[in-house]
């Protein structure tokens, strides 16, 4: 099988954890009530960069150039990285450390936006060494 | 152009490679082992560090609350769960002359609203920094000074803002210092001087919660720490503290500690168990793959032997690979235990609903260390039977083997 096509199917599942995550298997808090939290931000966000990372895995899948191909994993490395710091740093999640958005969908967010930037970053050396292989 | 030797490592890892599936499957299996061992032993460590650091806290032999109100108390050391219950501050008075009482403090309880925007409510405890003998040496690790009115003292869990202030009800109040990590409950508590709860309590009051209406706070108390007179019995003052005053519930500090350690030590044992089986089902697997997998090899081995590899060669092979599998499979398990297992501490300690401090990075480090030992441990294990064999076996007779 063609390693895009893993890679592709892997950043899809990563993309849609982290799209739906927060909303359903490590929800953030529920605001329900008069007041929005800050975690509901979150969320929000979370499921537009989830999208988008589904989407480039997609895209990934199809592509056969390489130089494409390792655009589209720096892309999604990018992804990963504003994956992680949305909870961490430019929205950030309720002060208390035993409330569920931070205790649960921080370091969960954190787990898969690392993963998605490890993931890009051994995309990018295969298709470098694709690329190579194929100007020899 | 020069000929490098075929070396032993570059055979294991050829023949490694070779069998993607194969070698992608073991590396899974003691992976998993890996994962087991390090997530065993940091919930392990981290329950019993939970417990021995309660035990240091708790500081009184008796805590005497309104009756009733035991599982509240529990609630506040052992889970955080914020409670708020009081009795008449004579009390106090009233225990100080109980035979076999050689001291005693009182605290005072109030918990907070989910005033602001993303908080959980607070457990706040008052206490006489007069009489305090449980409290006061916790603060004095960290903060030398007296403790003044309107001033507060942080439990870990609690966070200030930026300008290291906290507000309650409506008003702000300056954090003097944040305590050390305990792993129980009272890691989510604010402690203040009872001069500070007062006026939390009005604040409080005026914010509208209505079930202090009748509580006088100058007059009333939560709970009074005891601690006993040296060559007294505990039972034998707990029947005095009973006889002297209706309404009251003696807790044990000791049979609380007991209680918890009884349903840690289950815990613990399950874990153990739990780790051991798993550990001895693999290691079976192993000897069976490894045997499976060396006799499909044999025409491979009798090649090599007839090439000049000596038995003892081969069963170097064997164990060179068996080795790189499990460091392999055993250095990634024990990553992705480490990553999910110290990520999720906090839900893992919630949800336990037990004292749990996790060790420190030494020791942390020491876990992985022993978790990937094992997992190693597990190759030279699993494939020295397949090795004996190899080693002893004659060429001629392996090559002919099953034909």
């Amino acid at each position: 099988m063609r390693k895009n096509y893993i890679f592709g199917a892997l950043f899809v599942i990563a993309g849609l954890l982290i799209a739906i995550g927060p909303k359903t298997i490590f929800a953030v808090c529920n605001s329900d009530g008069e007041m929005t939290m800050k975690c509901f931000y979150v969320a929000q966000t979370e499921l537009a960069i989830g999208i988008a990372i589904a989407i480039l895995g997609v895209v990934l899948a199809i592509l056969k150039d390489s130089a494409a191909q390792i655009t589209a994993s720096i892309a999604l490395a990018l992804n990963g990285i504003i994956t992680i710091l949305i909870p961490d740093v430019l929205i950030g999640v309720c002060k208390s450390a035993h409330m569920h958005c931070n205790a649960v969908t921080r370091p969960a967010l954190n787990i898969l936006g690392a993963l998605v930037i490890v993931l890009a970053a051994i995309g990018i050396v295969l298709f470098r060494e694709k690329d190579s292989k194929v100007n020899e | 152009m020069s000929n490098k030797p075929l070396t032993i490592w570059q055979l294991a890892v050829a023949n490694i490679k070779r069998k993607p599936l194969r070698t992608a499957g073991l590396i899974i299996i003691v992976a998993l082992v890996a994962f087991v061992l390090f997530a065993g032993g940091i919930l392990s460590v981290s329950l019993k560090n939970g417990l021995e650091s309660m035990k240091e806290r708790l500081g009184a032999d008796l805590l005497v609350v309104p009756v009733g109100y035991d599982e509240g108390v529990e609630g506040i050391i052992v889970k955080g769960e914020p409670a708020y219950f009081y009795f008449d501050k004579s009390v106090e008075t009233e225990l100080e002359k109980v035979e076999g009482v050689k001291s005693v403090s009182s605290q005072f309880y109030l918990t907070s609203l989910n005033q602001d925007c993303c908080s959980v409510p607070v457990q706040f405890i008052g206490f006489d920094p007069e009489t305090d003998f449980s409290i006061q040496p916790w603060i004095s690790e960290v903060y030398s000074k007296d403790i003044k009115d309107g001033e507060l003292i942080i439990g870990s869990d609690i966070t200030a803002d930026e300008n290291n202030r906290l507000k309650f009800f409506g008003e702000e109040y300056t954090v003097a210092a944040k305590l050390e990590e305990t792993g129980t409950g009272l890691d989510q508590a604010v402690y203040a001087n009872m001069n500070t709860l007062v006026h939390l309590f009005g604040a409080a009051k005026e914010k509208g919660l209505t079930f202090i209406d009748t509580i006088d706070p100058e007059s009333s108390v939560s709970s009074v720490l005891v601690r006993l007179e040296d060559g007294y019995d505990l039972d034998e003052v707990t029947h005095n503290i009973r006889a002297s005053s209706d309404g009251l519930q003696v807790i044990k500090t000791k049979s609380m500690v007991t209680g918890i350690a009884d349903d840690l030590d289950g815990l613990v044992s399950v874990i153990y168990v739990f780790a051991a089986l798993f550990l001895v089902v693999v290691l079976i697997m192993l000897v069976i793959v490894f045997s499976v997998t060396a006799n499909e090899r044999k025409k491979e081995f009798a090649t090599l032997r007839a090439l000049g590899a000596s038995g003892k060669k081969l069963a170097r092979l064997v164990i060179t690979e068996a080795l790189l599998i499990c460091g392999i499979g055993g250095s990634a398990g024990t990553i992705v235990s480490a990553v999910i297992v110290l990520s999720f501490s906090t839900y893992i300690g919630d949800r336990l609903g037990l004292p749990y401090l996790q060790p420190g990075i030494a020791g942390v480090f020491g876990i992985a260390l022993l978790a990937l030992a094992v997992s190693l441990g597990l190759g030279p294990l699993g494939s020295a039977y397949t090795a004996g064999r190899l080693n002893r076996r004659e060429v001629y007779l392996t090559m002919r083997e099953g034909e």
